[in-house]
């Protein structure tokens, strides 16, 4: 159980590492400068070293229980399919179906079950707040329900 | 809430959404998007709303300014030059979209000569140089006197390749001195540093520069245009001493490329009435922008020989965007 | 006194009815606007400019600054009641804000943050009357020497914010610096870790490392939490006893809130540093006086007390520079700026000389909008803590569907929202393993700056690093800095020293 604790750990603390790495090598391509002027290159140089120090260091700390234990990776793939089905059909289908694709997806990472009058009245509420808010007082060039469907059908 | 009113709230709504597809014959029939590809509150900015405020009652037809930031104005302006030539979307253009960019950015995305309709030239204005009135620089030549010297003597401008630091650069280049350029985010930043003698001297706008001048804290040795100032009129234009030095800075409303005749000339019209009337008038008066008197059949020819004279200068002071 | 006769002549031109209804209205609309996670007070003026060119000059400003501090009362409201912050400035706000109101307490947190953010503002104002021209004096001497040093205290600060190992917080503050550096590169028209993609040419959007960092991640967790099987609504105190603080939680804060009020309006009176430093540094600053700062981060009023205070401050104190030398102090008070050119009013170091009436005016109706929105705030509390008595089935859709559009509304590109749902799954990662994302919005957004200064000073200085140490204030500042880094660590290397030598 112990182990398995570091393990993950030690993961992160490596990807770090390699982050700071990474970092690094973008910072190599950009000139470094001189002191009389910097170049583009050193301050991301710097802090990607900084960043590979630093997950060393955390290799070395001791663990404490001070981490947060909620998973849900099943909620982090709703919700993030959510997020990307709104901004996949937002430009192309207009907003109403962004909207209610979002909706769905944030209702089935939900983990119990939510009822059919619900998800309609959040789907219809939400669009009309948002068409209101949004689009006729902040003027976004959104569709409420974009041509093309009518087109397509 | 019930699912029949569900139903009819969604409707109703739908059948909104259909109206705005519905089309006219006549220009304009539908608000018109002037893009400013400047963040709001910017001169550009200025300038624009108070013109599309204008534009709006001249054409019947909403005009609605979007703020398009970006990467020197150029993505606001890349926007423009893809979108429908139809009149419905046209932009702000300045020196620096229209003329400097196409030198700056290797890899922007639109031809300033081949990719726009220029509809109407809107005005321009020089800019001042300006050194804290603390420093030592009494003249043109005290400074560029002391610019010889090995240090040196810095310059602040609005941004790296925009047509302050150009200025800058073109000063550098004609008195052949050392003059070291330092960029700064906004125009104001910059003055503050060169009024608390941090940096040396700046190009900067004539009326924010005047404005401190009165106050006792800037004082002017030189106006970028070879006309002059009518804002300070006492400031010697800097062609008097270096030969071909005439910079201003300058408002072009253009659109996408091909845009129909008629459309451009309705819209230049409202363009000129708009210039005309007294809130635009009072405006460039007190910000020291003057109208520009050039016809629209030459505002192609005007553009290009700005992309020359800025691709100069620029070449000269090895400044791009890599 | 001259002072007072000018006061009196602001009074005059704030107290008409037309000026009293233009500053209620923006006060409403700055705090609607403020609380919904995405939109902010940058994007509402924005679109408010071109209604408000009718109007009298100095009503259209007095509206429009109203949305803009009535943002920041507003911003705190979500970061409290949904851990999503408003604005970046009340980022600091939910680190103690929402696990009060996760505890059941949210109408006292949302009731003390009225309160701080009152008195800030309130006190900030004062100062600026009395002081508002020699204070841009002071403000136009600060050179990027001085920056830079301001920034390097801030962000050392920041370290001590998150809770759990001050190396993980520090991770997380580099790891903000390197976000910020993402874009092109002023100083040489560099681009810098785009990869090609055109709308990373000004950087990442803050709102979408914002909303997904603390929103997205938040939702998620709260999903897989107990809650949503023992009890699906929050239960919440919602009695008016238990929202008002009592002598006890009263003579506590008052101290953490002339703290926060200090910081906020020095930090605040200087161009380009704004209400979100000044909000960092409160809350560090707090921490450290602290006698039990292990308190921070779990609920502690002066958590909420000292950062709010500051940001209001911080706020009020910007006006400074804009309207006494011209000079904004953020973007927002950019367009404000651009507001009054438009309306034919050049700030500068003449306006208050020419337009006393405007000037003054504008500074009372700032008191008056304040007042405003502390008699706004208060009854609405009750109202404001059963958002989160909503089933979380409901909740839930709605936050992520403001977070979507809010992200989308910054530049109009579903590229933001891509990039909030990347953020979101990173944070989530980060709190699992123990990482606090507050201190990455300080790096983010403190990082660009630092460097901008700090490549400033050296050109100037012509390579020469010692100019850091040359300036008084800097070196003061620097020096600050290096302590707070190296007391923490004196035990631990002595620790490491003692068992050496054996």
């Amino acid at each position: 159980m112990l182990r398995h604790r570091n393990f993950a750990h030690d993961l992160f603390c490596l990807t770090i590492i390699g982050f700071g790495f990474f970092v690094i090598y973008g910072g190599l391509e950009l000139s470094i400068g001189t002191m009389r002027r910097i170049g583009p290159g050193f301050f991301p140089l710097g802090l990607g070293a900084i960043m590979a120090i630093l997950g060393v260091g955390l290799l070395f700390e001791r663990q404490d229980e001070n981490r947060d234990d909620t998973r849900n990776p099943r909620g982090l793939i709703f919700i993030s399919l959510a997020l990307a089905a709104f901004a996949g059909l937002l430009e192309t289908l207009g907003l109403f179906p962004a909207t209610a694709a979002m909706v769905l997806l944030v209702v089935a990472a939900e983990p119990e079950r939510v009822s059919l009058p619900t998800v309609i009245g959040l789907i219809a509420g939400l669009w009309a707040v948002g068409y209101l808010l949004f689009v006729v007082v902040l003027r976004l060039p959104l569709q409420p329900l974009a041509p093309e469907i009518w087109t397509m059908m | 809430m019930t699912t029949i009113r569900n139903m009819m709230a969604v409707s109703v709504a739908a059948m909104l959404g259909l109206a705005g597809s519905v089309s006219a014959q006549s220009f304009p029939d539908k608000p018109i998007t002037m893009i400013v590809p400047f963040a709001a509150g910017t001169s550009t900015d200025t300038v624009s709303r108070l013109i599309a405020e204008r534009m709006s009652e001249d054409l019947g037809q909403t005009v609605v300014v979007e703020n398009r930031a970006g990467a020197g104005g150029s993505v606001g302006t890349q926007d423009v030059v893809s979108s429908d030539a139809d009149g419905y979307t046209i932009a702000m253009g300045t020196v620096g979209t229209l003329a400097i960019n196409k030198s700056i950015f290797p890899e922007l995305p639109y031809d300033p000569e081949s990719d726009v309709t220029p509809i109407a030239f809107v005005g321009y204005t020089p800019t001042l140089l300006v050194v804290s009135a603390e420093s030592s620089f009494q003249t043109l030549n005290d400074l560029v006197e002391a610019a010889r010297s090995e240090d040196g003597v810095t310059f602040a401008s609005t941004g790296n390749g925009t047509s302050t630091h150009l200025a800058g650069e073109l000063l550098k280049t004609l008195s052949d001195t050392n003059m070291i350029h330092v960029p700064f985010g906004s125009g104001a930043v910059g003055l503050a540093a060169v009024m608390s003698g941090e940096v040396d001297f700046m190009f900067n706008h004539p009326v924010s520069a005047k404005q401190n001048v009165d106050a006792g804290k800037l004082r002017a040795l030189g106006v970028s245009g070879a006309a002059g100032s009518e804002v300070a009129p006492e400031v010697p234009p800097i062609n008097d001493s270096y030969e071909g030095f005439d910079l201003i800075a300058w408002w072009l409303m253009h659109g996408p490329a091909d845009m129909p005749a008629d459309v451009t000339e309705k819209l230049n019209m409202a363009v000129t009435n708009a210039l005309a009337s007294d809130a635009v008038s009072e405006h460039f008066v007190k910000s020291g922008i003057s109208k520009g008197e050039i016809p629209f059949a030459e505002l192609e020819g005007f553009i290009s020989s700005e992309v020359n004279k800025w691709g100069d200068i620029a070449n000269a002071a090895n400044a791009q965007a890599n | 006194m001259d002072l007072f006769s000018n006061i009196a002549l602001g009074f005059q031109t704030a107290f008409t009815a037309e000026a009293l209804f233009y500053c209620f209205l923006g006060c409403c609309i700055g705090t609607f606007v403020g609380a919904l996670p995405g939109i902010g007070p940058m994007v509402t003026i924005s679109v408010a400019l071109p209604l408000t060119f009718g109007l009298d000059p100095t009503v259209a400003l007095i509206m429009l600054a109203g949305i803009f501090y009535g943002a920041q009362y507003g911003g705190s409201i979500s970061s409290i009641l949904l851990n999503l912050p408003g604005t970046a400035s009340t980022a600091v706000t939910a680190l103690d804000g929402y696990p009060l109101a996760q505890s059941g307490r949210a109408g006292f947190a949302l009731f003390i943050n009225a309160i701080a953010s009152f008195c800030g503002s309130t006190l900030s104002i004062i100062v600026v009357m009395a002081f508002a021209p020699a204070i841009a004096e002071i403000a136009l001497r600060f050179n990027s020497t001085e920056y830079f040093a301001v920034m390097v205290l801030g962000l050392v600060a920041a370290c001590t914010i998150g809770g759990g190992s001050p190396l993980k917080s520090l991770v997380m503050v580099v790891f903000g610096l390197i976000l910020g550096i993402v874009g092109m590169d002023i100083n040489s028209g560099a681009m810098r870790y785009t990869f090609g993609f055109l709308e990373l040419t000004d950087g990442i959007s803050l709102i979408s490392v914002a909303m997904g960092l603390f929103g997205v991640a938040e939702i998620v967790r709260k999903m897989a939490g107990p809650s949503t099987h023992a009890s699906k609504t929050m239960i919440q105190d919602l009695s008016l006893a238990s929202m008002l603080p009592n002598r006890e939680d009263l003579s506590r804060l008052w101290l953490p809130i002339l703290r926060g009020t200090s910081i906020g309006s020095m930090i605040g009176a200087l161009p380009g540093a704004g209400p979100t430093v000044a909000s960092f540094m409160a809350y560090a600053a707090e921490k450290k006086a602290s006698r039990d700062p292990g308190r921070f981060g779990k609920g502690a009023p002066e958590g909420v007390a000292a950062p709010e205070a500051a940001n209001n401050a911080a706020v009020q104190a910007a006006f400074i520079p804009t309207l006494s030398l011209g000079i904004p102090g953020d973007v927002v008070m950019a367009i404000l700026l651009g507001a009054m050119i438009m309306h034919g009013v050049i700030p500068g170091p003449q306006f208050i000389a020419n337009e006393p009436a405007m000037f003054w005016g504008l500074l009372v109706s700032f008191w008056i909008g304040n007042l405003i929105l502390l008699f706004l705030n208060l009854p609405l509390i009750g109202l404001l803590v059963r958002i989160i008595t909503v089933p979380s089935r409901i909740l839930h859709p709605v936050v992520i569907f403001f977070i979507c559009l809010g992200s989308y509304s910054v530049s109009n590109n579903i590229f933001d929202v891509f990039v909030t749902l990347v953020f979101g799954v990173l944070g989530y990662v980060l709190v699992r393993r123990g990482f606090h994302p507050a201190p990455v919005l300080l790096g983010f957004i403190l990082g660009p700056m630092m460097e901008e200064n700090l490549r400033r000073s050296l050109v100037i200085a012509r390579g020469d690093p010692s100019v850091f140490l040359e300036r008084p204030a800097s070196a003061v500042m620097l020096g600050l800095a290096f302590l707070l880094i190296v007391m923490p660590l004196r035990k631990p290397a002595l620790r490491f020293l003692s068992r050496v030598r054996r």
